[in-house]
């Protein structure tokens, strides 16, 4: 099962980025220069109802970034957002020298949150200055 | 750099330390030899490479890359990603002439910000020997 999503990776691929419903985190690691983007869909009740990455970097990137999509796929954004690094890298039992990876999968379900929630609010201070 | 000296000294130390040579010793020698021999290799690839050495440097001045570190910059690691999703898409070696050439812009860009640090490099040196030649209470 772990080492499958070294294998088999799971939602890999992309959402509409302009989907006022996908929020798109994008972060790299210097110490690597592995580039990961994890983008979410969150219906009207703020719970994740998808979610892809893509992932340039090492097997240990990839299938944290797998991993972390799994994960937040049918939680609420709060509930996505308790995801720690700490937890993926003991599920995929990653090697001290790979917990970047899943840090960097933490910052990217972060980063995918914040762009979600920031494209929201501008909608709605949108609306509101249009009344 | 003189890779050539480097690799010398390199063959030098590990001929002189690798564990092969300690089969028959007691075991802290071998503890010994297995530790230091590690951190020869680890020397050697560090210096070998321009980006390692260049980021090591940087750390003999106290400025280090954390594991923690995270680029946050959308708009580079945009242009990143694209890269990369050109090459895994790329059916034509003539696109990835392309985007080699892309690189290579960005090659030498790097290649402007080492020689920037050399001049730096020389000014915290020109500082060490300030330093030495003021006497300590001169403040």
């Amino acid at each position: 099962m772990v080492i499958d999503h070294y294998e088999n990776p799971r939602n890999v691929g992309s959402l509409n980025k302009s989907d006022e419903n996908v929020g798109t985190g994008l972060v790299g690691a210097p110490a690597c220069g592995d580039v990961m983007k994890l983008q979410i869909k969150v219906d009207d009740n703020g719970k994740i109802v998808d979610a892809r990455f893509k992932t340039f970097g090492c097997g240990s990137a990839i299938a944290s970034s797998s991993l972390a999509t799994e994960w937040i796929k049918g939680k609420s954004i709060d509930d996505a957002k308790k995801i720690r690094n700490s937890d993926i890298a003991k599920e995929l039992s990653l090697p001290p020298v790979k917990l970047h990876c899943s840090m960097l999968a933490e910052d990217a379900i972060r980063a995918a949150i914040k762009d979600y929630k920031v494209k929201k609010e501008s909608k709605s201070s949108e609306a509101v200055a249009a009344n | 750099m003189d890779l050539r000296k480097l690799k010398q000294s390199f063959l030098q130390l590990q001929a002189e330390l690798h564990p092969d040579k300690f089969i028959k010793k007691s075991q802290k020698e071998k503890d010994y030899s297995a530790q230091q021999s590690a951190l020869i290799n680890e020397a050697y690839e560090t210096l070998t490479h321009p980006l390692s050495r260049g980021i090591y440097m940087l750390e003999l001045e106290g400025i280090s890359l954390e594991e923690r570190d995270v680029t946050a910059d959308v708009g580079f690691l945009s242009v990143i990603l694209d890269l990369n999703e050109r090459v895994l898409n790329c059916e034509d070696v003539k696109l990835l002439d392309e985007i080699e050439d892309e690189v290579q812009d960005n090659l030498l860009a790097a290649r402007d910000a080492m020689v920037k640090m050399r001049y730096f490099f020389n000014i915290v040196e020109s500082l060490k020997e300030k330093r030495l030649s003021l006497p300590a209470n001169s403040s």
